[in-house]
């Protein structure tokens, strides 16, 4: 179920896995640095925990490590695979252990759910964001709360805005790529 | 999966919401592990998700009442209330939030917890009754984010119980989450007659208070009103207020 990567794109996954196994600490960092952030962000999502979620992504890293420089990785072309499936397996055993502690913050696994906002990392992109937002004509502003806050569909949109379905999907979409082009020439100044 | 499957139904969004099932959100997974252009769109949304929250949070604190000092923003607010700059929908267009305006939903908006009083039956509990019974417990103690985690699985598990779907909504609601506390109120309603109906339509005009959608809140103060219960009254002057101001602006 994974995206199909491009030949070059799965040859440089088998060539990383090779390199890992072959002792090369520059190799080992560019994985860390290929997933570490996405290993973060889905721990953040499904436990709502930044501590938690460094930890679990920290665990995540070393545990893949390992298995890359055992040779453990049969299949090397489906790196990405194997450190996302890692990553959900350590997530979901801590919140298994969380609920067996008792924790009233748990949920069954797999437990996930919106991350708290308030919890979000101050990044650059946080910040950039930010900005953005601010930089927003009204128009787009108001669909983005309706759209990414308050999580109504285009259907919904419309009929609170009285547009057509049509219309409404236009506007959202227009007002979701301003909002990117904005955070991408903000990222690049 | 190809990029245009997430993309097309807003995956990204949903995701970041928690709204996906397991399987969809494991799948989307799988997806942004391998695919660049998919997991900078999923930065992109979370980063601009938290900006939105947090810009409306921070408009809230800087409402100037003083350019109309008849109203004032009281209360100390358990919740994060929308701001000055918020926004208002009205049917058919989106115009701008008065400041006059604003200050009074921020107040009529607000929402104090309700009590609950534990009742348990003998005889053998389900899961679903142990699980809202712990639920409440935790509501009882203040601790929303919690409680709802446990209402969520007795909805799944048994649907048709207004009590469960309504404390879901009212947790939602103080909570900070408009849309779910909206989803589960009207859940509540659409069971029909129940000990609920009633706040269930208060609470919802509450939620759409909070969503500046003023037209669905006098609608579900209307309905409060019509069932003549014990929240009559204040939804009443509720709607009065918001009228009264109406007719001021205009």
């Amino acid at each position: 179920m994974f995206a199909r990567m491009d030949r070059f794109e799965l040859a440089a996954m088998v060539s990383l896995a090779d390199r890992i196994r072959a002792g090369s600490g520059a190799a080992e960092e560019e994985l860390v640095l290929r997933f570490r952030e996405r290993v973060l962000l889905m721990a953040h999502v499904r436990t709502r925990d930044r501590e938690a979620a460094r930890d679990l992504t920290q665990e995540t890293l070393l545990a893949v490590l390992s298995a890359v420089r055992d040779g453990k990785v049969l299949e090397p072309e489906r790196l990405a695979g194997f450190v996302c499936s890692t990553a959900r397996n350590l997530i979901n055993n801590w919140i298994r252990t969380q609920k067996r502690h008792g924790d009233p913050l748990d949920q069954d696994p797999p437990a996930w759910g919106p991350s708290p906002e308030d919890e979000y990392e101050e990044t650059e992109r946080a910040s950039l964001a930010r900005r953005a937002v601010d930089s927003l004509p009204r128009q787009d502003r108001d669909i983005l709360l309706l759209t990414l806050v308050d999580g109504l569909s285009p259907a919904e949109i419309a009929l609170r805005l009285g547009l057509s379905l049509e219309a409404a999907r236009k506007r959202k979409s227009r007002a979701l790529q301003r909002a990117r082009e904005i955070l991408a020439k903000l990222s690049r100044s | 999966m190809a990029c245009s499957d997430f993309s097309d139904a807003d995956v990204a969004g949903r995701y970041i919401r928690g709204e996906l099932d397991d399987s969809t959100a494991a799948a989307y997974e799988e997806h942004y592990f391998a695919c660049e252009a998919c997991f900078e769109e999923l930065q992109d949304l979370r980063a601009l998700k938290a900006a939105m929250e947090r810009s409306f949070s921070t408009r809230e604190s800087k409402v100037k009442p003083a350019l109309f000092p008849i109203w004032t923003f009281v209360g100390a607010a358990v919740l994060v209330l929308l701001s000055a700059g918020g926004v208002w929908f009205l049917r058919g267009r989106v115009p701008a939030v008065p400041r006059v305006a604003d200050a009074l939903v921020a107040e009529l908006a607000h929402v104090e917890p309700l009590p609950y009083t534990a009742i348990r039956l003998r005889g053998t509990e389900d899961d679903a009754v142990r699980r809202f019974h712990e639920g409440m417990q935790l509501y009882e103690k203040g601790d929303w984010k919690g409680a709802r985690t446990l209402l969520r699985d007795v909805v799944k598990l048994d649907p048709g119980k207004p009590e469960s779907s309504f404390y879901l909504g009212v947790c939602a609601l103080l909570a900070g989450d408009t849309g779910e506390a909206a989803t589960a109120l009207s859940a509540t309603v659409a069971l029909g007659d129940s000990p609920f109906l009633e706040e269930s339509h208060f609470f919802l005009a509450k939620a759409h208070l909070r969503r500046r959608d003023l037209p669905a809140a006098r609608e579900e103060l209307q309905k409060t009103i019509e069932l003549r219960g014990e929240r009559a009254a204040e939804a009443r002057e509720m709607l009065d207020r918001l009228e009264g101001v109406q007719r001021q602006e205009h």
